[in-house]
């Protein structure tokens, strides 16, 4: 978690933020109406950006989507109680990329996230997935909470469009630039501070990327299927569902530093 | 003025750097053959010797990749503290030790403006801008309100908004914010890396003229409000225009300093500049061909003007006006066909900030296959909106835009988008793929191209842009220069009739420039190509456009050949465009000859022929700006 | 090109000059009358206060941008709500498919008003808020300045990225490229030419924007000071007392009193 707060020290990182949100909200502003209205699926291919920016950034994408979503907010004219919602889902989209590549055990590649195999396709996939639903589940919670629109109706439509995008967009777009943001010096453990990224005594990096591969999905299901909007059920839903995110970000760790430093050995 | 920083008159001593941007183990192995610095391989700096005189306005030239902006960067400790590298040498700046110092600890002290104008503006408005330096300084917030009026008054923007959006400015006033943050942080050092590159020639005018003023300044010891301005100035630059402003000049040459000392001599001396790869100025190198002395060479159209006066040489033109005009340097298709574009009457109009702007207002145009033309105008003259209108990518508000007799609005992308490509400024803004080849294959694919001919088509685009072998280079690696040209071809696969070139060689040097243009004459000239470019360069005008379309706030002004337009000096003053030195100079001979339907010279070579009553010998391609 | 990307409108209002945070004061008192209550006849008053000091402070043509959002999320509220809120009270509508009781109808209502009173006091924030004050609010919350830094910098780029978003489809159109081809999968991979040069060439810009940063003495290790920092003057206060009002006010209305729920 300390790479949460440490990244604001270095220049670099800090204009990571400012582009990634700045790119994000750019890309996502021209598709904005469908962003709000529940129900409707559509192609927002910005949606690709958080998990694909949080795999190279690391933290600098989790911040930078945040940000990049309020300015969409701003600029969409749909800034309101909603868009602190929209802030902590998009903190997650772009944050459980980093936390969950290669730390995924058994279904991780254990590659750089080049795109050359096809078990990093796979790896990838769960990871869009993952990260999807966290978004999902966060903002559908908060705009049910609100009295916005019901869980049921958005966090499908939130999570089929995340989808959509990160997981059919992202191979091909890491595939094409990955190895150039590499060549750029611009991944995060190449920008960061060793001391920054390294494991805490209590870390558990493959049981907190496991578990928030599983806890955002099971709180999709629950909310949607079990639960009924705006009840105390599906409130207290919620605050277990982030707090266990919480416990598995102040306990994970970050998979590719390590990859990186085991491809410069060899 | 505050000598305590200088060190016996100078203010940077630079003694043996070496500088390579990946990791060297040997620093003794610097190697000596030229490197392109695109590639950031192998040593760009390998020994650099020399000493900035303070109180001086000092530029730095040579070649591309040869290490210009490179030596700069160790000026303030970008080199070695942010770029890490391989290192070594000693350097002083303003008795400081910038390799041991942080970058921010040295911007106290030395202030720094580079090409890039958008990667240095970080606030939400002008006020914020200017004020951001300051604040990082820890100035007191009493003492900031003061320093942002002076720095905006310095650099021309008093008048501008305080709350303004940069986004909103033009780019010259961009840069020119930049400019003022800098000046906010009163430094001692100011340097500036090819601070106008990127602009058109107003914003280059309104950037050179803040220049000169602070030149003046830390010549003269005039204050700017309560600061006496910067001491000393470094420009790194390619325009021999901007370079005779300063007054002290060193020419870098494969890594290492090959020549300082007076702007006025370096620049008369022609070998060392062939030798450094640097361009030779255009009346120099006239003047030299003549036969004339270093020394007495002239840098400026007035001492020409003097010296052929005093050498009583006569200036005969190239051609009559009423006789026929003959063709430009760079030569071009002369068989020209039947209409290709016909515009009529477009108007087009678009929406900004609730206000409808009339960008092109009822334009007539006819354009034939084979022909070459420019179309020039200030920016905002609506040059680019009415290009658009030749493949489709805008369709007129009023009047119809045909191409070979159809309304191009009918005709669809599929149709004329493969017959008339368009390149734009900005070859960043279309490259994606992931080799050379991909990302030319990717124009004829669209238009459902495969197989054998698609392969034949790409290859023979890149080999046209003299970019084979590197077919299976990553795009985003080759210099800016190259990725023009992947751009080209990327075009050119589609075996297009005609090319609209849209401002091509923007932020490209002097050599990139002509090794561009002349693929596009080229092309032109054997495979009858029509060409045509929306340029503000005018060397390139002279150089390659036989005929000229000038815009203004939306109107066609003219439309003749170029060497007619260039001879009338009053109404190209009037759309604020300036001719270049050859042009000019043979103007005015021609004017003070009384000969007043004479055409003026568009190259250096016809510049000498005129005057040496000659036949027009062509040396090297293309000609003109290098 | 980007000049029509911002919803600020220049003005000398009284509700413009006030310090931001006095804004987000007030604004946030209207989101509280909104939130807290549910019944129509109470959401429409914060609805309508925003509203008309959105018109009044010249937001029409902003309002225009968003109306279709507006109506969208009010209609798919009217729609859904009914399905998930307990029926009671009289049978309003009646039809062969479904039933719509008083209550439904009126939380349906209710809930659509409360989200529109959000849009439209978001966007009289927006409207009389410079992405400078949006800055400045940010940082008079106690917001660290790094943060800041990065928002203000996002902001100032966002609109050059989104024309150049408009030029990089400008340039693969000329090239053939039709978003529109293909199957739905292909169709969302049409996006890769377009999004690959936008984000490229912003993330290339990166190193030399941190060097031009680090040579404007930017450093988060060191101390800097801050120009234009203002207190609040004696409007801002009230601004921040109404604000607080509306807030209390609203809370003790509906569970103290009683009021506004259906």
């Amino acid at each position: 978690m300390r790479e949460l707060f440490a990244m604001w020290r270095d220049t670099r990182m800090i204009l990571l933020v400012a582009v990634v949100a700045a790119i994000y909200a750019a890309v996502l502003l021209p598709f904005k109406l469908f962003t709000v209205i529940p129900g409707i699926t559509s192609i927002r291919p910005a949606n690709v950006f958080p998990v694909i920016f949080g795999i190279m950034f690391g933290p600098a994408a989790a911040w930078g989507a945040a940000i990049g979503n309020l300015i969409g907010d701003v600029f969409g004219g749909t800034l309101g109680p909603g868009s602190a919602f929209g802030f902590l889902g998009n903190f997650f989209f772009g944050l459980v990329g980093y936390k969950l590549w290669g730390n995924l055990g058994p279904l991780s590649s254990g590659e750089e996230p080049n795109m050359r195999s096809v078990k990093q396709v796979v790896e990838y996939v769960i990871i869009a997935v993952a990260a999807s639903a966290a978004c999902a589940v966060i903002i559908a919670w908060g705009v049910d909470l609100l009295g916005l629109v019901p869980f049921t109706v958005l966090g499908p439509t939130i999570m089929i469009n995340n989808t959509l995008a990160a997981a059919v967009l992202g191979p091909p777009l890491l595939y094409l630039t990955y190895p150039r943001i590499k060549d750029m010096g611009l991944l995060y453990p190449d920008v960061m501070r060793e001391e920054d990224l390294e494991e805490t005594s209590f870390s558990q990096p493959v049981v907190a990327a496991l578990g928030m591969l599983v806890v955002s999905p099971t709180w999709l299901v629950l909310g949607i299927y079990v639960f009924s909007p705006q009840s105390t059920m599906q409130m207290a839903l919620g605050g277990v569902g982030l707090l266990l995110l919480v416990v598995f970000v102040v306990i994970g760790n970050q998979g590719l530093p390590a990859q990186l430093k085991g491809a410069n050995i060899r | 003025m505050d000598t305590s920083h200088s060190d016996g008159g100078i203010v940077a001593r630079l003694r043996d750097v070496i500088f390579s941007y990946d990791k060297q183990d040997d620093t003794s192995a610097v190697g000596d053959e030229h490197v392109d610095p695109d590639a950031r391989e192998g040593f760009v700096l390998r020994g650099v010797d020399l000493d900035v005189p303070d109180e001086s306005f000092t530029v730095v030239m040579g070649a591309s990749g040869g290490g210009k902006s490179t030596l700069l960067r160790t000026f303030n400790g970008i080199i070695p503290d942010f770029i890490d590298g391989t290192f070594d040498g000693d350097i002083r700046v303003l008795d400081r030790d910038p390799t041991t110092s942080r970058v921010s600890a040295m911007a106290r002290d030395v202030g720094m403006v580079i090409q890039d104008y958008e990667s240095q503006l970080f606030g939400t408005s002008v006020e914020t801008e200017v004020a951001f330096g300051p604040e990082n300084l820890a100035v007191p917030p009493e003492k900031i309100g003061p320093r942002i009026d002076d720095s905006l008054s310095v650099a021309g923007l008093g008048d501008l908004g305080r709350t303004r959006e940069p986004d909103s400015l033009s780019g010259g006033q961009k840069q020119r914010l930049v400019f003022a943050g800098v000046l906010a942080m009163h430094p001692d050092l100011l340097m500036l890396d090819e601070p106008t590159s990127d602009l058109d020639p107003a914003g280059s005018r309104d950037v050179l003229s803040v220049v000169s003023r602070l030149a003046e300044a830390a010549a003269t010891e005039a204050s700017v409000g309560d600061w006496d301005g910067p001491d000393s100035i470094v420009l790194v630059t390619h325009k021999i225009e901007e370079a005779l402003l300063a007054d002290h000049a060193i020419l870098l040459k494969g890594g290492r300093a090959a020549h300082a000392g007076p702007a006025e001599e370096v620049f008369r001396n022609v070998e060392a500049l062939r030798e450094s790869r640097v361009a030779v100025p255009p009346l120099v190198e006239a003047f030299e061909r003549l036969g004339f002395a270093d020394e007495d060479l002239p840098l400026a159209v007035d001492s020409a003007v003097e010296i052929v006066n005093n050498a009583n040489l006569t200036w005969t033109p190239p051609g009559k006006r009423d006789g026929y005009s003959p063709s430009v340097p760079a030569g071009t298709a002369t068989d020209l066909g039947n209409p290709l574009f016909e515009l009529e009457d477009i108007t087009h109009e678009y929406d900004a900030d609730g206000e409808t702007i009339r960008a092109v207002d009822g334009v007539d145009l006819t354009i034939k296959e084979g022909e070459a033309l420019a179309i020039v105008g200030h920016n905002g003259s609506g040059k680019t909106t009415l290009a658009k209108h030749l493949n489709g990518l805008l369709d007129p508000d009023e009047g119809v835009a045909r191409w070979n007799g159809r309304d191009i609005r009918e005709l669809g992308m599929s149709e004329v988008g493969r017959s008339v490509g368009y390149v734009f400024q900005n070859p960043d803004h279309q490259i994606f793929a992931a080799t050379v080849r991909e990302e030319v294959a990717f124009g004829p694919e669209n238009f459902e191209l495969t197989g054998e001919e698609l392969d034949r088509r790409v290859a023979r685009a890149i080999e046209t842009v003299e970019l084979d072998g590197l077919e299976d280079a990553d795009p985003f690696t080759l210099s800016k220069g190259q990725r023009q040209r992947v751009a080209l071809a990327s075009v050119l696969a589609t075996d297009p009739d005609a090319i609209v070139f849209d401002e091509p060689t923007t932020g490209l040097d002097a050599e990139q420039q002509a090794t561009f243009m002349d693929l596009v004459a080229d092309l032109n000239r054997e495979e009858g190509v029509t060409v045509v470019m929306v340029t503000h360069s005018m060397s390139t005008v002279a150089t390659y456009a036989p005929r000229t379309v000038v815009m203004s706030d939306g109107r066609k002004v003219a439309d003749e050949p170029t060497r007619e337009l260039f001879a009338d000096e009053d109404s190209l003053a009037e759309w604020d465009l300036r001719p270049p030195q050859p042009v000019a100079l043979s103007n005015r001979l021609a004017a003070e000859a009384g000969q007043t339907d004479a055409l003026p010279a568009l190259s250096v070579d016809e510049l000498v022929a005129g005057l040496a009553d000659e036949p027009i010998t062509t040396t090297g391609s293309g000609g003109g700006s290098t | 090109m980007s000049a029509a990307s911002s919803l600020y409108v220049h003005g000398d209002s009284v509700f413009h000059r006030l310090a931001p945070r006095a804004k987000i004061a007030l604004v946030a008192g209207l989101f509280a009358v909104a939130l807290v209550f549910d019944h129509p006849a109470f959401v429409v008053v914060p609805l309508v206060v925003a509203f008309g000091t959105l018109v009044a402070l010249g937001g029409w043509s902003n309002f225009r941008r968003v109306r279709f959002i507006v109506v969208a999320v009010f209609v798919v509220g009217l729609v859904v709500w009914p399905l998930f809120t307990p029926a009671g009270g009289p049978i309003w509508l009646s039809t062969p498919v479904v039933e719509l009781t008083r209550n439904e109808f009126l939380v349906a209502l209710g809930r659509s008003m409360r989200f529109a009173s959000f849009i439209i006091t978001g966007l009289l924030f927006v409207t009389a808020t410079s992405n400078e004050e949006l800055v400045a609010g940010l940082r008079s919350l106690g917001v660290p300045f790094a943060f800041c830094f990065a928002v203000g910098t996002a902001l100032r780029l966002f609109p050059t990225l989104l024309g150049a978003t408009g030029t990089v489809r400008q340039a693969q159109e000329a090239r053939g490229h039709d978003l529109r081809s293909g199957s739905p999968l292909q169709r969302i991979r049409n996006y890769i030419p377009l999004l690959i040069p936008v984000f490229m060439t912003a993330i290339r810009n990166v190193q030399t924007q941190a060097m031009a940063l680090e040579a404007r003495g930017f450093d988060t290790q060191a101390e800097r000071t801050f120009y234009g920092r203002q207190s609040l003057a004696g409007s801002d206060w009230v601004a921040v007392g109404v604000g607080s009002l509306m807030l209390i006010g609203s809370v003790l209305v509906r569970y103290v009193l009683g009021m506004g729920t259906v």
